[in-house]
């Protein structure tokens, strides 16, 4: 982007055209890696119970790594059914009931010797604390609901304040490097056809270059406080 | 910026480049290697650098430092404020210091006292 302020600065349209085209491809492909991390996270990849106060439990082997309820829930025969308009009088939203209920979890994990809880909690050092055996299983009892994925109300992957923090955050930087992006794009098709070159100046681009970066500089920040912290 | 004149010496003259192109693509590849630093200290994550120092472990205070890092040549270089003149700097800086620091201090206060009503509030967060 700044080098194709530069060289409109210099009046290289076809340097402009082409650093602009750079430009947009690589904004394409980072809110194109953007949906796609969104889908994982949505979708989920272990699954979780929550409990009645909102916290989470993760299931974790012997060697501290997490592990997928679905490897371990026990199949039991169940006939609760997502309800439906048809079926009753007072109806209120139901979303889809999950494929994996509480009970099949807990079944599999009193099976499963060697199957522990990690709970949202941060210990002394400042990593989730694992339960013991005897722990998990009496902490187990308080759960009433399959997690899976992450979304604004449930998050499988720990508190549900950082969910709604980072799809807020990134949803709304998301948002603007995609309208980044259209606008490079009206600019890019403005710089071909010429417009600028007969007005004289290529400050247009100069001005989208300053919004661009400074989604980029927002994106800086987002990405320390967000993936390293 | 009014005429065309760029500062082409980064890192306190320490590096001088021949034109302003040569320039953005010498920021463009120090950026990068930081955030690849950073990106491989974050996998890494070395036992020694997990110490807290003023309430923060010592890597998330070497995040810190290298974003503002980041952010001072990203403003710097890809948004000119370095050949801008220095009433303009003071006037896009100058707020951003007093601003920053003071969303920072309210954001931490706000953020202290939730996380204190779970840990010790009349209703347990742990149930």
């Amino acid at each position: 982007m700044v080098l194709a302020v530069d060289a409109g600065h210099h009046m290289k349209k076809s340097k402009v055209a082409f650093y602009m085209f750079l430009t947009i491809i690589g904004g394409a492909i980072f809110v194109g890696s953007q949906a796609w991390e969104w889908k994982n996270f949505i979708k989920g990849e272990y699954g979780a119970l929550e409990t009645k106060g909102g916290q989470i439990l993760q299931f974790i082997n012997t060697d501290d790594k997490r592990i997928s309820i679905e490897d371990f829930a026990l199949e039991l025969p169940t006939e609760r059914s997502t309800h439906e308009s048809s079926n009753g009088l007072w109806f209120s939203y139901e979303p889809s009931v999950t494929e994996i209920t509480v009970s099949e979890v807990k079944a599999g994990f009193k099976n499963n010797e060697e199957l522990l809880i990690r709970t949202e909690k941060l210990n002394s050092s400042g990593d989730k604390t694992i339960l013991s055996r005897e722990e998990s299983l009496s902490k187990i009892e308080s759960a009433i609901q399959v997690v899976q994925g992450a979304n604004l109300i449930h998050n499988e992957y720990g508190n549900r304040l950082f969910a709604d923090f980072f799809f807020f955050i990134t949803g709304f930087h998301g948002f603007h490097v995609f309208s980044g992006v259209v606008i490079n794009i009206i600019i890019f098709f403005n710089v071909l056809m010429g417009t600028y070159e007969k007005r004289g100046h290529y400050e247009m681009v100069e001005k989208v270059g300053l919004y661009w970066h400074f989604v980029d500089l927002v994106w800086v920040f987002v990405f320390t406080f967000f993936y390293l912290v | 910026m009014a005429d065309d004149t760029h500062k082409l010496a980064i890192f306190r003259g320490y590096l001088k480049f021949k034109s302003n192109t040569q320039k953005i693509w010498g920021v463009l590849i120090f950026l990068s290697i930081v955030t690849t630093v950073e990106v491989i200290l974050g996998i890494v994550k070395p036992q020694i650098l997990m110490t807290p120092f003023i309430r923060i472990k010592l890597l998330n205070w070497i995040f810190i430092i290298l974003t503002l890092v980041k952010a001072y040549y990203i403003a710097w270089d890809f948004m000119h404020i370095r050949d801008e003149k220095s009433g303009l700097k003071n006037a896009i800086v100058l707020p951003l210091i007093i601003l920053i620091p003071y969303l920072i201090f309210i954001i931490l206060l706000e953020g202290d006292y939730i996380f204190n009503v779970m840990q010790d509030g009349f209703v347990s967060w742990n149930f």
